[in-house]
Order: C-alpha cells, then sequence, then structure tokens
C-alpha cells in the first residue's frame, strides 16, 4: 500500500501499535550482532520450542541491541496490563525457564533485570525500575529510542513509534530552507568525529549550484571497539532512512547513498528490507507521500578499508576508485560524488534528524552544553565493570560515564585512563575526569570526540604499548597518499617499539614529539591529522612511564615484555602444579608438584602462569 | 582577479589560480615534490604546506591545491611550516637515500641527518607518473597498488602492461629516477613480434613510422629532434587526452575529430560513410524532439542543402535537417526512431542521425570547420577556425532574442528555456531558417 495521506500513516502506525502492545503476551529476543553472538539465536528458538510445548499464544519477535553488552543475550517480555520486564543473561536455558514460568501464570522476576514502565503502572515485584539500573540510570535515549525495542523489519512498529511522522511533517509543513534552519537552530552537529554543525553543511550543500545533489550515510563504522552505527542500522534502519529523506528533501536531493562495511552484513540486511519495505509504502522512491519530491537509497558497500570513512574516500569508493582522500576544498558540498555537491553525514547524526523536526529544535537545544547540542552514543569498553552502548547527553562528566554508568573499573583496580575517539583519539587522564563530555572541551585534553568509542584503561595497561597499539593499526590502515601519514606513523612507531623492547634512547622523545607534531599538521587528511594524538596525550600525561621505560628499563604496569621479569613468591606458592603444567617453554622446573626453579632464559613472558596462579606468587617486575 | 597577501607581497592572480602559482607568480618559491603544472595538483608530498590566514583563522594548506582567494594572507615560510617541511624532507631522505632531488632539498633546508634509519627505495609515492600517464597519454597503463607502508607503482596485477606507449613520459616527470624506462618497458615491446610502432606513433604524433632502430630510441634521429621541437616530453604536446577531450566555446560542445557543417550538424568519418547528427548548438535550441521523420528511405540519393528528415518539436514546431553533402543514404539510427529524445540527449553519442555514402566527399568535406586540436611545432593538422564560427552564432542568437522578459537567454547565450515551447510560430520559423537552413 502506498501511503499518501496523513490518515493511512495513522493507520500504520495504529497497526504498529497493535504489534506493540498485542492483547496477548509478547516475548522479544535482541539478535542484532552482539545478541547473537553470545547465543540470542540459540535463545530465541528455545524460546520458541517451549511455547510451541506450553501452547502459549506468544506473540514472538527480534529486536536491535538494548546497550547493555554485558549482560546479552538480552530478552524482553510484555503482558498485557503489565510493564515490559527485561531479562539478563538469557541464553536458551534461561529463556526456557523463563517460558515456563509464564506458562505457569508467573513473571519470572528473579531472572530479571529491570522492569520498564509503559502507562505509569507500578507494579509488586522487587525489581528495579529501568532508570533504577545503574547502568541506564543516566543515560537519554535520542538516536537509540527505537533500538532494542521495535522490530528493526518492522514499518508498522516504526511508525508506531513516531517513525515518518517526521517527514510527513517536513514535506506538509515546511519549506525545505525551514528544514535546514531547525536542523541549525537544534545546534546539532556531526556526529562522525569532527563535529562541524549539521544545519551550516547542508545549508552549503543547499546552496551550491547545481542540478543533480546527492546525500550520503557514513556507515564505515571503522574503529575497532566501536559499534554504535552498527546498533543503529540493525535495531532501526528506517530512522537513518527518515533521516536522509529529510536531509533530501531539505537540499534539494533526489539520491542518497548509504556506504556500509561489508563487516556488517546483518546491518545490511536490515538495511536491504527497510528501503524495500519503505519503497513499498511509497516513502522513498518516485513521490514520497504522493508529494513532488522524490528520493531513493542505495547501498553502497564497503571493502573495509579504515580511511573509507574519511569523506572524500568514501565518496572515491562509491564511485568505484581507489579509496583515498582528497585535498578539501573543495568541499564534498561543491563538488562531491560525481563532481556533484554532496552531503555526507554519519548514521548518529541522520538518526537525530526525524526526532528534531517532530520535537522541535528547542526541544534538543535544550539538552547539552553551550557548544553541543543533544546526546552522543559511547561504546563504552576496556576494563569496565559494564560495558555496552550509553547513550548521554553532552555534557556529562567522564567519570559519571565511567564509574556511574559504566559501573568503575573491573577487579577492584586503579583507573588509568580513558580513550576516546578510536585508534586516533587521545587518552585522558584521571585528573580530567570531572570534565563535561562536549567537542571543545575533549579537544582541549588533546583527544576527540570522534565516532564515540570510549575504552577504559586500568593500571594494568602500559600507556606506552597503548601509543603502540594504536600507531601499529594506524600504520596498517594509512592510504599511504601523503608522506607525513605514510612515513610518520611508520617512523614513529618504529621509536615506540625500541621503546617497548627496551631500547629507547634519551633523544628519541624529542624526535616522537616533532614526528607527531609534523604528522598532525601536515598530513592530507583526518586519518593523519589525528593519529598522532595517542602519542601525543600519552607524552603529555604519561611522560613518567616512557622515563621509565627509557631511562630505568622498567615496564610499571608490567606489560612490555622486553622489559618485565617473572618469578616465584614460593612462600604463598600453594604447590598445586598449575604453573609447571603449563609453562609453554619450560620455565617452571619442579617436582611433583612443587616449583623449584624458575629459567628466566626459558620465560617467554606469555603471562599463562600469572593467570593460573591462585594465591599469587608469581612475581611479575 | 583575487588579490592576496604572500610573504607581505600583493599578488594578483587569475581566478581558479592556486595559492602555490600565486606565490610563484610573486617570486616566493615553494618546493614541491609532486606538483607538476600540466598535471592536476596532487596533494601528496605536503612539502608546499603553507600557512593561509583567512576570516581570522590560521590554517596549514597544501598551497598547491589551496584555490587563491581575495583577502587571503600566505605565510610561505613561517617557523611552523619549516619545521614540519624539514621533518617531511627527513623523511623521504630516509626512505629515499639516494635521491639527489631531495639531498638538494635537505642541504637547502637544513635537514638534520641520521636520526632515521634509512630504507632503500628510490620511488618517493609522488604520482606524477601516474598522472601523466592518466591525465596526458589517457592509457593509465600505471596505478597505485597496495595500501600505506606497501604502497607502490605498478602495473595492473603487476604484469606487462598491454595499454603501455612506451612513450616515456612517466619516466621524463619521475624526480628521482626511479622508472628506468629504457631497460625494462622497451625491452619487453621489442621482445615482441607485433610490427614495431615508433612511440611517437603511438603517441599519434607520427601516422604508422615503424622503428628501425630496434627501439634503441638513443641512435633515432626523430626521437633526438622530438624534445628539442617540443620543448618538454613529446607527451604534453601531442596529448591524446587533451585532444579527444571536447572543445567548449561560450558552453556549447564539439567534439574532437569531426567535421561542423554551418547548418549545425555534425559529420564523423566512419570506415565507409559518413555519419551524421545534429550538434550541441542545434540540440538546444530544439529542446526535445518528439518525432524523427526521414524523407528518404536507405538506399536513395540525397543532394546537398536536401530535407534529410524533420524533426517534430513541442508545442507544433518543427526543424528540418538538410543534408549536409550530397551521396547515398546508408542507413537511418533505428534508436532514434524508437526515442526520438535521443536527438537532443545524447547528440554526439546515440543520437545520431543518419549514415551517407558520400558521391565527392573530398571536395565538400573541405568546406566544412574541422574541429581537430591541433598539434602545435609539428602541424600535423591545421586548425579551421571552428571556434570563431561558434561565437559568431552565439552573436546571432543573442540578437534574435534580445529584448524579450525574461530573458530566454543565460548569460553566456545558451538557452535557459525549452526554445519551441515560448516562441511564436513566426519566430520559431525565422530561428530554424537562420540556423538550421530551412
Amino acid at each position: 500500500m502506498r501511503i499518501v495521506d496523513h490518515t493511512q500513516l495513522e493507520e500504520l502506525a495504529r497497526e504498529g501499535t497493535r504489534s506493540l502492545c498485542p492483547d496477548h503476551t509478547r516475548i522479544t529476543v535482541g539478535t542484532a550482532s552482539c545478541g547473537s553472538a553470545t547465543g540470542g539465536r540459540e535463545a530465541l528458538a528455545a524460546v520458541r520450542e517451549e511455547v510451541a510445548t506450553a501452547g502459549l499464544a506468544v506473540d514472538l519477535r527480534e529486536t536491535g541491541c538494548i546497550g547493555y553488552c554485558q549482560v546479552e543475550p538480552v530478552l524482553e517480555v510484555l503482558r498485557p496490563g503489565e510493564p515490559r520486564v527485561l531479562f539478563h543473561h538469557a541464553d536458551a536455558h534461561r529463556a526456557r525457564l523463563i517460558v515456563r514460568a509464564l506458562a505457569e501464570g508467573r513473571m519470572p522476576t528473579e531472572l530479571a533485570l529491570c522492569w520498564i514502565p509503559r502507562n505509569g503502572e507500578r507494579p509488586e515485584w522487587a525489581l528495579p525500575r529501568y532508570d533504577e539500573v545503574p547502568f541506564y540510570s543516566k543515560q537519554l535515549k535520542i538516536v537509540l529510542r527505537n533500538s532494542g525495542v521495535i522490530d528493526p523489519d518492522s514499518l508498522p512498529e516504526y511508525a508506531a513509534r513516531g517513525g515518518y511522522h517526521a517527514l510527513w511533517r517536513a514535506l506538509t509543513e515546511m519549506t525545505p530552507e525551514e528544514v535546514a534552519d531547525e536542523v541549525e537552530k537544534a545546534g546539532l552537529r556531526g556526529r562522525g568525529g569532527a563535529g562541524v554543525p549539521t544545519g551550516r553543511k547542508w545549508r552549503l550543500c543547499r546552496d551550491a549550484p547545481g542540478d543533480e545533489k546527492f546525500v550520503v550515510c557514513n556507515a564505515d563504522e571503522g574503529d575497532p571497539g566501536a559499534y554504535m552505527d552498527r546498533a543503529v542500522l540493525e535495531g532501526d534502519p528506517h530512522s537513518v532512512l527518515e533521516g536522509m529523506a529529510i536531509g533530501a528533501y531539505s537540499m534539494g536531493s533526489s539520491q542518497g547513498y548509504i556506504y556500509v562495511r561489508d563487516e556488517y552484513p546483518l546491518a545490511i540486511q536490515k538495511l536491504e528490507r527497510a528501503i524495500a519495505d519503505a519503497r513499498t509504502a511509497g516513502l522513498l522512491g518516485r513521490s514520497v507521500f504522493g508529494s513532488a519530491f522524490s528520493f531513493d537509497v542505495h547501498l553502497a558497500r564497503g571493502g573495509g578499508a579504515f580511511v573509507c570513512g574519511e569523506e572524500t574516500s568514501l565518496l572515491q569508493s562509491i564511485e568505484g576508485k581507489m579509496g583515498e582522500p582528497n585535498q578539501r576544498p573543495p568541499f564534498p558540498a561543491q563538488r562531491g560524488l560525481w563532481g556533484k555537491p554532496t552531503n555526507v553525514n554519519n548514521v548518529e547524526t541522520w538518526a537525530n534528524v526525524p526526532e528534531i523536526v517532530s520535537r522541535g529544535s528547542a526541544w534538543y537545544a535544550g539538552i547539552g552544553t553551550p557548544s553541543s547540542k543533544g546526546t552522543k552514543v559511547f561504546s563504552l569498553v576496556g576494563k569496565v565493570q559494564n560495558t555496552g552502548l550509553v547513550e548521554v547527553p553532552m555534557g556529562i562528566t567522564l567519570r559519571e560515564i565511567v564509574f556511574d554508568i559504566g559501573g568503575g573499573i573491573l577487579g577492584g583496580k586503579k583507573f588509568k585512563a580513558v580513550q576516546t575517539g578510536g585508534p586516533s583519539g587521545g587518552c585522558i587522564p584521571d585528573r580530567f575526569l570531572d570534565l563535561p563530555v562536549d567537542y571543545e572541551e575533549l579537544n582541549r585534553t588533546g583527544s576527540i570526540m570522534g565516532s564515540g568509542g570510549m575504552i577504559v584503561m586500568d593500571e594494568g595497561t602500559c600507556m606506552v604499548d597503548v601509543a603502540r597499539y594504536f600507531l601499529d593499526f594506524l600504520r596498517e590502515e594509512s592510504c599511504g597518499k601523503c608522506v607525513p601519514c605514510r612515513e610518520g606513523i611508520e617512523r614513529m612507531l618504529e621509536i615506540l617499539e625500541r621503546i617497548c623492547n627496551g631500547e629507547g634512547r634519551e633523544e628519541d622523545l624529542p624526535l616522537l614529539e616533532e614526528l607527531a607534531t609534523t604528522t598532525k599538521d601536515f598530513s592530507l587528511c583526518g586519518l593523519g591529522g589525528t593519529a598522532p594524538n595517542p602519542v601525543l596525550t600519552t607524552l603529555q600525561y604519561f611522560r613518567d612511564e616512557y622515563d621509565a621505560h627509557i631511562r630505568e628499563h622498567r615496564c610499571p604496569a608490567a606489560v612490555c615484555k622486553a622489559l618485565v621479569h617473572y618469578s616465584i613468591d614460593y612462600a604463598l606458592c600453594d604447590d598445586c602444579g598449575a604453573c609447571i603444567k603449563l609453562c609453554p617453554s619450560g620455565a617452571i622446573v619442579g617436582e611433583a608438584k612443587r616449583p623449584t626453579e624458575f629459567i628466566d632464559e626459558k620465560c617467554i613472558k606469555c603471562g599463562a602462569c600469572l593467570e593460573v596462579c591462585k594465591p599469587a606468587a608469581i612475581r611479575v617486575q | 582577479m583575487p588579490t592576496l597577501s604572500v610573504d607581505g607581497k600583493k599578488a594578483t592572480v587569475p581566478e581558479g589560480a592556486t595559492v602555490l602559482e600565486a606565490a610563484r607568480s610573486v617570486g616566493q618559491d615553494i618546493p614541491t615534490l609532486c606538483y607538476h603544472p600540466e598535471l592536476r595538483p596532487y596533494g601528496a608530498c605536503r612539502l608546499c604546506t603553507v600557512e593561509v590566514a583567512q576570516g581570522g583563522r590560521v590554517r596549514l594548506q597544501a598551497s598547491c591545491a589551496m584555490p587563491a582567494e581575495a583577502g587571503m594572507e600566505v605565510s610561505t615560510a613561517s617557523e611552523r611550516v619549516l619545521r614540519g617541511r624539514r621533518m617531511i624532507v627527513e623523511l623521504l631522505v630516509a626512505r629515499s637515500p639516494n635521491a639527489p632531488v631531495l639531498h638538494e632539498l635537505a642541504a637547502r633546508l637544513g635537514v638534520p641527518e641520521g636520526r632515521l634509519k634509512p630504507k632503500n627505495e628510490l620511488c618517493i609515492l609522488c604520482g606524477q607518473c601516474v598522472a601523466v600517464c592518466a591525465e596526458i597519454v589517457g592509457v593509465s597503463a600505471i596505478g597505485f597498488a597496495g595500501r600505506g607502508v606497501t604502497r607502490k607503482v605498478a602495473t595492473p596485477f603487476e604484469s606487462p602492461s598491454l595499454e603501455c606507449l612506451a612513450c616515456g613520459a612517466c619516466s621524463f616527470v619521475c624526480p628521482t629516477g626511479a622508472i628506468d624506462m629504457e631497460r625494462t618497458t622497451l625491452e619487453r615491446i621489442k621482445a615482441e613480434r607485433s610490427p614495431r610502432y615508433c612511440r611517437y606513433s603511438r603517441l599519434g604524433m607520427i601516422p604508422n613510422a615503424l622503428c628501425p632502430n630496434a627501439y634503441e630510441c638513443y641512435r633515432c634521429d626523430v626521437d633526438q629532434r622530438m624534445e628539442e621541437v617540443c620543448g618538454t616530453h613529446p607527451a604534453f604536446v601531442a596529448s591524446p587526452v587533451r585532444r579527444a577531450a571536447p572543445l567548449e566555446v561560450r558552453g556549447f560542445q564539439l567534439m574532437a575529430g569531426r567535421y561542423y557543417h554551418p547548418r549545425h550538424l555534425w559529420v564523423e568519418r566512419q570506415s565507409r560513410y559518413l555519419r551524421i547528427g545534429v550538434d550541441d548548438f542545434a540540440r538546444r535550441l530544439v529542446g526535445r524532439v518528439l518525432e524523427v521523420k526521414p524523407t528518404r528511405e536507405p538506399g536513395a540519393q540525397v543532394g546537398a542543402g536536401e530535407v534529410l528528415m524533420e524533426l517534430r518539436l513541442p508545442n507544433g514546431r518543427t526543424a528540418s535537417v538538410l543534408a549536409p553533402l550530397s551521396g547515398q543514404v546508408e542507413s537511418i539510427n533505428a534508436d532514434v526512431m524508437v526515442d526520438p529524445t535521443l536527438v537532443s540527449k545524447a547528440p554526439y553519442t546515440r543520437g545520431w542521425v543518419c549514415a551517407i555514402t558520400p558521391s565527392a566527399e573530398a571536395t565538400e568535406l573541405a568546406s566544412l570547420y574541422f574541429r581537430e586540436a591541433a598539434i602545435p611545432y609539428l602541424r600535423l593538422v591545421q586548425s579551421e577556425p571552428v571556434t570563431a564560427w561558434v561565437e559568431a552564432e552565439v552573436e546571432k542568437l543573442k540578437h534574435l532574442l534580445a529584448g524579450r522578459a525574461p530573458d530566454l537567454l543565460t548569460e553566456r547565450g545558451l538557452p535557459r528555456v525549452t526554445l519551441p515551447e515560448v516562441l511564436s510560430a513566426d519566430d520559431w520559423q525565422t530561428m530554424t531558417r537562420t540556423f538550421f537552413g530551412a
């Protein structure tokens, strides 16, 4: 059915509401990539089987990621007249238990994480409410509003959550100019990393002369450990399509591309389905909502080069050329895809747009700090209790993210640094923990907002090794076009490897700093321009660790293999013999189960003995 | 003509010039390695980076690719610039210790020595060879392969290139001598049994010349003369790419290698016959073609100036296509019969209208304008004043449509609207009589 008027859109939304809140039990299993990886698919099969056995009338649906990766797979139960109940660690076994309890007419709250209010009801369960769970307490979901709630394959469910109403509003009540104004007034800034005001970018493209224009969605999320965009595409693909359609209307474009990396097969599948559904419903394609505005979206699949997340490289790649950046100006808004004015925005940016249009710029601008509005999704990973996707209002402090939402450091260790902005972000030490998170404040520390990666490091992390690790990644991913990035990163890595191997020299640090500054200032694109950040920030905040490596030939965190020595504290040893059995190089010699000798020359510093030793008798220096 | 300041000197440069060109125009030298005035800016060596102050912001920008804008204040040798420049040269010297050009630069900039472990690459990946092959010669026999530290210049799949003309332009532009043309590619061509066309023949400069010297060009008189006569590598003079590029006169395009009839038709020599179509000027006048009605069947004779076909246009208007020369109609393009809009959509390609076997080709073709970019110095082809003719036609059009409100033409003289739809029957007849002769 093609939707051409508002009553039809309302009808679609009502259909979605019926499916979101059916008059019998609805069970939803998170089967996005993260859920599937922890057994969500098996849980889904188990639920299906149990439901059939018990003969329950259940609406079984799949959904996207609800953010709390630590407790995946997540399963949700909704019974008529009750709030939604979220179950954690719902693998196949626990899923069966849940369904069996439901079959007995009982809500198994002992397996549940929390309940999510619907109509203000307050159940009698001894269970925290959604916003009483520390992980969710400080979050504000705008971009992830539908992820983990709706079935991403269901257009009606998206419409039921207000979906495509913003596009309707833009097309029927607003001029293209007004849409751009609204986005500009909202203060939305690019979520891909650079933080360029989206409204200004749109205006540049709008005003560029040209009969044909393109809008592009950058879904080439390449930062290791970052998966915000994947969650949006897998959990709520229509929000990106709607955002792009609104942008296209505002900029006078009729063709859009989503550049999505091929490593996201599920995201591609969901997008293909969403595009097909939207076309059938007349929300994409010729004459959207029966109006004079036409807009269609094509998928372009990326081959996985990190540099293709840079917009000029991305456009080259869509054109079928080698993914290499070009100097700006000309900006894509002036000369982009096939020489036509082109607007490139990140997934998260696009997903913000429908909410801004439907709820108004004033509402959006009321969230955040003076320079950075709205929310930002971070993927909180590393040595932190609760890992997952967190969407927080701008201006929240790092401490709140790491300690309140993240629950603090794993294993009671001490916090050392948090790295924001992916491999080319900087490492921020504890003295900046009370820093409000926004674009400017993060830049001031030498780091970047980036696309939203956030890696927490504890005292067992060697900062020289961290810098080395990230530069190794960037060396692999530099396209090699310009000299500072290609040669500079390689040389910096060479020096860092030297330092990690205990062969560092006094004069290495000034040279490292000089290389880093030149690479940052002189590189052609953002990859080289930000690549030295891990080096520069660790040099600035953790110089003592560099000095310890170079002068004392010591790795304070006991990470750099060439600089650490293992030994056994025989006083603590409980003679279990596990280390003798495990040591792959025969460095631990013992009689029966009692270690008697540690042969330093044979030790390959793999750390296996350290992990297996229960009484912590292995010493590392 | 923007005026900007370069190290305190005022530079006024033509629209579209780069900051590098502006700096060099006032005698400020900026070192470059990947820049070549005949090639598109590539911006890879970053050596030409300068500080540009504009609108209260100071940014580092590669001057070779940065368009000069009025009011810019450029510092070509600030401390920040020089420090980075030295570092870049130091990195390059460490990569290619055997390239003399880098040592000269290092000496000039005072680059410290011996801080980085030397590698042994001759190629600095400046990309000039790749660009000259693609943008001047037009064969793209070489390109970049690999990524990052493994990046290198190579032929596709690193197998001997079949496209390479062995013209040697890549070797000519290489600043470090990393491409040894004479010994590699020429050896391979020598080993082939194919007719040994001279490399200048392959470049389209000398028709059908075979090499009598077993490709030992240093023994060849022609080769010795070529560079002398051209003053640069002959590929830049011959530039097959530029010769094949459409010529644009006042916004109207003229394809290369075709004859143009004053009634706005083009004629292109095919193997046995001549192919005919309408030119860019005509298609912009007629707008959309609704129907093509040929007056002659294939096989029939047609005399020069006789009506060959009628074009039915919007608003009941028509236009006639007159035969540019006499001969036998060979065929009518079936594509335009099915989709007449092709005539104005793709006038030079799929939208050709018919083919004619001429009765007296030589004399009649000579009376047409010929659009072939001349190769200077060698004077292989003399260019006819095709440019002047188009200029005159545009003026005629402007004169005919002058004083109408709203303006039917853009400032350059391109129609803004579909003329058959807005002009009265009388006006349209005047138009067709003036420009199409009927």
